[in-house]
């Protein structure tokens, strides 16, 4: 009888065996133009794709069906597993993500075959053809790598599994690793896009035309998938921030940063027949820092706080790093002189130009982080001395670069094409430069005097410098942005009689590339504002004893106690904090500690934030002594961290505006799939985009984000279940910790 | 380098729009923009040399012997069993970690992150006084990514103890 083994198994070498013969066919169906060749190549490109589909459900049967023969199966699930956490493992695991990974490459080939099966004929098979060669790389790692259907020897069968880590338990960690890895995955086909235009030497606009919203969909998942882990990360004891400049991060950051640059310098291709050497290097160097991401992040070669197994994998992604990188290098130089600009730039004070210097910005700061994340290991290798780059290091550096950044999005937005003359100076950026040099010190002012001082913050010239500038930015930014709208809103009201709702909603139909960007812009925008927020961030560990308070700022937060909730697969101690500000009461606090039973020795903070857009008040219970009930809190108050998750939702809204198929595009998809899957589609986007926020507002602002949620109604709390901790009644946390300490 | 004359040399174009022309040889840009390149990498090297912080093993660590006092340091190495002291319900925590055999002491006086147990991984930093305790103010904790470990088998002998199954 053939098992979840041997059925995985066949089909991931099947698929591997149909990728290689399927980049053959490709590579005839290009070179020959013939038609029948073309076919195949496309139903190889189907088949492949089917083989790698019947991989990955054969993987979820088996881990829904807890067939623990599997060692991936055994490793990563058991049997108390609920669903959503079952499915999570698919991902949890180094084969199983590659299986993903695959999976994504082969969802995305065979969309765009099917999507351009009567267009770009001339890319087509060469899209094809490297589509399949990456896909036989990554199948070639799972099958001799790194096999997901991998099983015991009779004698060793398991009978449950590992399970999943408690920490890794929560929703935005099951979604966090699959946002990344789709990210990673769906380079791969823009990058084709750039190779097939290499191979056929057709050098006009047409592989920016074909990839342009194929860039998209990385950047669309890589900006989820590092907003989701940054979300966990705050809301985690330990991590206390969303971003740490960690080299697993920093490797997710490459791509995204080097992608949003080409997002920007493509759109001067297609107008002004630029940049068409800088486009193709962009791109390469994207997929090739996706790549090397994985690798550095797979083979333990750099120190991070994140754990991955120190396998073989990554000699195997180094290969596939050194592969891509020799081909596409010799490619791009072989045609280095077709791909010469059709224009030259008519002057620096352009928008042109500031694209330009946009792009150059953003690979600085690729190159800035690349460096320090790479330095340790480079020292090593030259002096035999491991050294490590902290923040404060990548702060110094990319706080300026960013701050340039948000200025040149201003800048930007309103300088015209070509060239600008005074008139176009004095009609574009006078308004936008007064209404920013009056809203500045009013905006500003107003939060120092209104908020700000009696938070009784006074940070350095430099982070308060930072600070106020990184404010005047953003609200030039939004005035330009403001002052082009409106002009386009104008023009159309005044030609075709429409009124202003009617206007800008057609702006937004007719230009959603244009008008998608700039929501994005508002997007980044936010997050500045919680960037410069951090320059007001108070952090404090306090030890209390019941009925002691504590001041953080102007809040005045009061201990009142330990409880103990029985559930039946964890305790939950809880502390009771009262927070009032002017001797106001204005929140109950209830940070608590859950220990599960399976893992007694890993208890898990139940962190309460209160989070509005002026101000997070975040407090976590550290450790508690059972009998006298003092207790260790983490506190601070981070104003404008809200921003940071507004501007990432926004960011996603503006991306999927910029997405959004244009009539053209929906006729490429005729017959199917109808307006109903189209639909689906895109509003399971678009919620997947503001759950986030959404999840992080409604735990604020209930039960459901701290520990209060395992309190009983009101009413009940008279109940056997909910104790008072009594000296009588201790945890396994407390028992442990007596026991360290007599020892 | 012979002069192109495209705008993909986009230094060399901003140049050619300035007026800075130069019919043969190395274009002026060229020169700015290798220049400006170097001048900021040379920077960063500096700034990186007098950023980093040594990073060591335990083992390592220690066998710098009376160097290490006084200096501030990044060092890794598994928490000991039995050597983390501390009160419930304070804060601070005195522990050992320890890498081949060898090991030095920490204090750190912060809350310790939720993943922070016996036996782990974890990386300290700060500066070592003169009683050579790794006076910490960071402890990082490795993430519980699950990409590691061997998968549980029915013997637990064979399998290691920690990746036993676990009977509930």
């Amino acid at each position: 009888m053939i098992d979840n083994q041997d059925l995985g198994t066949f089909a991931l070498y099947y698929a591997l065996v149909v990728c290689l013969i399927g980049t053959a066919i490709s590579v005839v169906a290009g070179r020959t133009g013939s038609q029948r060749f073309v076919h195949a190549s496309r139903f190889a490109s189907y088949t492949g794709a089917g083989a790698i589909f019947v991989a990955g459900a054969v993987l979820m049967h088996a881990l829904l069906t807890h067939d623990f023969s599997i060692q991936y199966v055994a490793s990563f699930s058991d049997h108390t597993m609920p669903l959503f956490y079952l499915i999570g493992s698919f991902w949890g695991g180094q084969a199983g993500s590659l299986l993903f990974w695959t999976s994504v490459v082969a969802a995305s080939m065979v969309s765009c075959v099917y999507i351009y099966r009567r267009s770009y004929q001339d890319f087509m098979p060469w899209v094809s053809a490297v589509c399949l060669a990456v896909l036989s790389g990554l199948l070639m790692i799972l099958v001799f790598g790194s096999n997901p259907f991998e099983g015991f020897s009779i004698i060793n069968d398991p009978t449950t599994g590992k399970g999943l880590n408690p920490l890794l338990q929560t929703p935005k960690m099951v979604m966090h690793p699959p946002s990344l890895l789709a990210g990673l995955a769906t380079m791969t086909i823009p990058y084709a896009f750039a190779m097939a235009a290499l191979i056929t030497g057709n050098m006009s606009n047409a592989w920016v035309k074909a990839a342009r919203k194929w860039i998209l969909i990385p950047w669309l998942f890589l900006s989820i998938g590092n907003m989701l882990g940054g979300m966990w990360a705050y809301e985690e004891l330990g991590w206390g921030g969303y971003w740490a400049w960690d080299p697993v991060e920093n490797a997710a950051f490459f791509p995204w940063l080097m992608t949003s640059a080409l997002i920007h310098s493509i759109m001067i291709q297609e107008r002004r027949g630029m940049l068409k050497r800088w486009n193709i290097g962009l791109m390469i160097s994207s997929f090739v820092l996706t790549i090397f991401g994985t690798y550095i992040t797979r083979s333990g070669l750099i120190q991070s706080v994140h754990t991955f197994a120190q396998s073989e994998i990554g000699d195997y992604f180094l290969a596939l790093l050194l592969t891509v990188l020799a081909v596409s290098l010799t490619l791009f130089l072989w045609r280095w002189k077709d791909l010469k600009s059709d224009r030259r730039l008519d002057s620096p004070a352009s928008r042109e130009s500031a694209f330009i210097f946009n792009n150059w910005l953003l690979v600085v700061m690729t190159l800035v982080v690349l460096f320090g994340t790479m330095w340790p290991k480079i020292k090593e290798g030259l002096f035999g001395q491991e050294v490590a780059i902290g923040p404060p290091w990548f702060n110094r550096w990319m706080v300026p670069l960013g701050i340039l950044l948000l200025l040149l999005m201003g800048i930007g937005t309103i300088i015209p094409w070509r060239r600008m003359t005074m008139a176009a100076f004095k009609r574009q950026f006078v308004l936008p430069i007064i209404a920013t040099a009056g809203a500045s010190p009013v905006i500003l002012g107003a939060y120092w005097y209104g908020r700000g001082a009696a938070l009784g913050v006074t940070p350095t010239p430099t982070e308060a410098s930072y600070a106020i500038i990184t404010v005047v930015c953003c609200i030039f930014a939004i005035t330009t942005m403001i002052a082009d709208v409106a002009r386009a809103m104008n023009a159309r009201m005044s030609k075709h009689e429409e009124n202003a709702f009617e206007a800008l909603s057609r702006l937004f139909i007719k230009q959603r590339r244009r008008y998608g960007g700039y929501v994005v812009h508002l997007g980044i925008v936010c997050a500045f504002v919680a960037f410069a927020g951090n320059a007001l961030k108070i952090e404090q560990d306090i030890s209390l004893n019941p009925g002691e308070t504590f001041e953080i700022g102007d809040y005045t937060l009061t201990y009142e106690g330990l409880t103990l909730e029985n559930e039946p697969d964890k305790d939950i101690i809880i502390g009771k904090m009262r927070a009032e500000r002017n001797n106001q009461h204005v929140y109950d606090l209830r940070p608590g500690k859950a220990v599960f039973h399976s893992s007694p020795n890993m208890p898990t903070s139940e962190i309460d934030i209160k989070t509005t857009p002026m101000e997070d008040l975040y407090v976590a219970l550290v450790n508690h002594d059972s009998r006298t009930q003092a207790a260790a809190f983490k506190i601070f108050v981070a104003p404008f961290t809200w921003w940071f998750w507004l501007g990432g939702t926004i960011l996603l809204l503006g991306t999927l505006i910029c997405m959004w198929p244009t009539r053209e595009n929906l006729e490429t998809l005729r017959p199917s799939p109808g307006v109903f899957v189209r639909a689906t589609a895109f509003g399971a986007l678009a919620i997947l985009c503001v759950t986030p926020l959404a999840v992080l507002t409604y735990e604020s602002n209930t039960a459901w984000g701290s520990a209060a949620r395992f309190e009983r109604m009101v009413g009940q709390e008279e109940s056997e279940e909910v104790k008072e901790l009594t000296p009588e009644k201790t945890t396994r946390e407390d028992k442990a910790g007596a026991d360290a300490e007599a020892s | 380098m012979a002069t192109t004359h495209d705008t993909d040399l986009d230094i060399e174009s901003l140049e050619e729009t300035l007026g800075a022309d130069e019919p043969s040889g190395l274009h002026p840009g060229w020169i700015v923009a290798i220049l400006a390149m170097a001048g900021f990498i040379a920077f960063m090297l500096l700034d990186a040399f007098e950023s980093e912080t040594y990073f060591y093993e335990a083992d390592v660590a220690v066998a710098q012997g009376p160097d290490l006092i006084g200096q501030t340091v990044r060092v890794k190495g598994i928490v000991e069993p039995g050597s983390v002291v501390g009160q419930d319900g304070k804060l601070g925590r005195t522990f050992r970690i320890a890498e081949r055999g060898k090991s030095i002491k920490v204090h750190y006086g912060k809350a310790l992150p939720d993943t922070f147990e016996e036996g782990i991984e974890i990386v300290a930093q700060g500066e070592v006084d003169d009683d050579y305790v790794l006076q910490a103010d960071e402890v990082v904790v490795k993430c519980p990514s699950r990409y590691e470990g061997n998968a549980p088998t029915a013997d637990p002998k064979k399998s290691g103890e920690e990746n036993a199954p676990v009977v509930r």
